[in-house]
């Protein structure tokens, strides 16, 4: 299989009403409904091949959560063809579900009162699977999050970073070849992101699974994902490799210099745009092409004690693309 | 088969909750006095002498079994599938290779057999100590008993569970529950034996559903039913249970339709 996810001009647009607030508003809107289409994915396509793992980037309210629940079989789209795993999503057949899995970190599917294991047994019956393979996965699963101290207790009494790891667990038991993992670390900490991160780059090695990941935190997207894709407003507006997109977009670098004596601004315009200074530390933006020349020079020039050459920071870039309309 | 193990897990699991709220389902049990309060009104009257066909003995042994009966027929799972329809947990169901429904099954079944324990000493105490109850204790006579209680709930469950599917276009399901709950407590026999009803109200009871909801597996629990009058309105029962569960087909399909048009 190829192509493991195929996307051909999806559209999912919504009717919503509208409603003025307090009571007149609400009088009003019983008696003459106003609608109003919203686009929340206009025309997209993509294809994602077996065994990679995509960022989805875009701002809240840009079309990724109704994507992937396209995607998942969740929602039916209004026009437009999807394929995952050879299926048609939103047939929902029980083969396609036993394959793929969705996780949404704003939700949970645990039993609240019980402990994760509990849950893990109802998927166990519903997803078919053998006592064997369940508990080779369960160890699996268990060694790679360290599950071990918090699999009985009741669902209630775990931290966050506890629960989501237990829902990562329980979403991925039947061993799903396609993952859609909707925010999968928020609210954690930078030291379960990190190994959430850790852990789905090795579930992606073992099992050769597909994953596409919505994801706030840019950390999550650098560490994992070659290739995003950006949408905004329903448009998919990049898909490419990261690198690239930078590139594209920042046509420059930062050269950051350290210098023996304090300097002034007038010292270093002719060499480039001043991003910041202090006294004996200052930040230049460069293009591309010159920024070996440039090093060169201010090394000449300047009594400089440290060079470093660097791209701007993704998230930088990425908010660059929405603020300024960049690609749009 | 496959559905059957699908349903013990889920069983397992909502009986182990039952277990952990079950101070809970003892209170719920004890603020189920609607009966009881009939009842006393019903036995001053009957100081007086006999209404129609019920001496205080029978408004003593038709309450008790009324209890018993609401115990084990009871579906309360609305407010969990409105909440799920709703808040967008019913994405979760829907993404794993079963029916929904499975899980409501269970989770209304699931304190039943601690309903039913809890009940038997009131059982038992009446029968023993109250003069001139007559239970249908026998095997066989509680065999049908029991079939006719698994009509009953099947019958309010598939009502509950479709009026609840209704969550998929509205958010006002529960009130609508609510209504439905008093037109079954008048009209089930639940609060008043259809038997005290006019006539043409009765007969016009014993034709709709109602009375299969409850007056019925009382009926047959205080003695009142020969067995050919049992056998007959099992079907009558079971055949209104196929009833409902065309209608909550015809509601599932659309509504998860619905669903995928618009989402949670």
């Amino acid at each position: 299989m190829n192509a493991d996810i195929s996307v051909t001009r999806l559209c999912k647009y919504y009717r919503v009403h509208h409603k003025e607030p307090g009571f007149a508003g609400s009088l009003r809107s019983f008696f003459a409904r106003r609608y109003e289409t919203v686009r929340a994915v206009d025309d997209i396509s993509f294809e994602i091949r077996s065994g990679e793992i995509v960022g989805f980037l875009g701002p809240n309210g840009a079309g990724k959560t109704t994507t992937l629940k396209v995607l998942s079989g969740l929602l039916y789209p209004t026009t437009g063809d999807i394929s995952v795993g050879g299926h048609r999503s939103y047939d929902r057949k029980d083969q396609f579900l036993r394959g793929i899995t969705l996780v949404m970190g704003q939700k949970n599917q645990l039993i609240w009162d019980l402990p994760a294991l509990e849950s893990f047994e109802i998927n166990r019956a519903i997803f078919d699977i053998s006592r064997s393979d369940y508990l080779a996965v369960l160890k699996e699963l268990t060694d790679l999050l360290d599950l071990d101290p918090v699999l009985k207790k009741q669902v209630r009494k775990l931290s966050l970073g506890e629960r989501m790891k237990c829902e990562l667990a329980a979403a991925l038991l039947h061993r799903p070849k396609v993952l859609f993992l909707d925010e999968p670390t928020i609210g954690l900490d930078v030291t379960m992101q990190g190994r959430m991160r850790e852990f789905l780059a090795e579930y992606n090695k073992r099992h050769g699974a597909t994953i596409l990941l919505t994801s706030h935190y840019m950390a999550d997207v650098t560490a994992l994902c070659r290739r995003i894709l950006v949408i905004d407003h329903g448009h998919l507006i990049y898909d490419g490799a990261i690198d690239a997109l930078v590139e594209r977009v920042a046509p420059y670098k930062h050269v950051r210099i350290v210098t023996r004596r304090p300097i002034i601004a007038g010292e270093l315009e002719r060499f480039g745009e001043v991003l910041s200074m202090d006294t004996l530390e200052a930040t230049l933006v460069v293009p591309r092409d010159h920024t070996s020349g440039v090093a060169a020079e201010l090394l000449k020039a300047l009594p400089i004690e440290d060079v470093t050459i660097e791209d701007p920071a993704v998230e930088e870039i990425i908010s660059r693309i929405f603020t300024e309309k960049i690609l749009t | 088969m496959n559905a059957l193990r699908k349903f013990a897990a889920e069983y397992k699991a909502a009986w182990h909750l039952a277990i952990e709220y079950r101070l809970a389902v003892l209170i719920w049990m004890v603020s189920m006095v609607l009966p009881l309060v009939m009842l006393a009104g019903w036995l001053s009257i009957a100081e007086g002498g006999p209404v129609g066909r019920f001496g205080r003995t029978d408004f003593i042994a038709y309450y008790v079994a009324a209890i018993l009966v609401r115990n084990l027929t009871g579906v309360w799972i609305i407010w969990d599938l409105d909440a799920a329809i709703r808040h967008g947990d019913m994405s979760f169901m829907l993404l794993k290779p079963y029916n929904p429904i499975i899980h409501y099954v269970a989770q209304s079944l699931s304190a039943k057999p601690l309903r039913f324990i809890v009940l038997l000493p009131l059982i038992a105490g009446v029968a023993y100590f109250v003069p001139g109850v007559n239970f249908a204790l026998s095997p066989s006579m509680l065999a049908l008993f029991f079939l006719a209680i698994a009509g009953s709930w099947a019958m309010l469950f598939l009502i509950q569970y479709t009026n609840g599917l209704l969550s998929f276009w509205i958010s006002q399901t529960i009130g609508i529950a609510d209504m439905w709950f008093g037109i079954f407590a008048l009209f089930s026999g639940y609060l008043i034996p259809l038997d005290l009803f006019p006539p043409a109200l009765r007969n016009a009871l014993f034709a709709m559903p109602f009375r299969y909801m409850a007056s019925f597996p009382i009926e047959i629990f205080t003695s009142h039913l020969a067995v050919t009058e049992i056998l007959r309105g099992l079907l009558i029962q079971w055949a209104w249970v196929l009833v409902f569960f065309v209608v909550y087909r015809l509601v599932w399909t659309r509504g998860v339709k619905q669903y995928s048009a618009v989402g949670a």
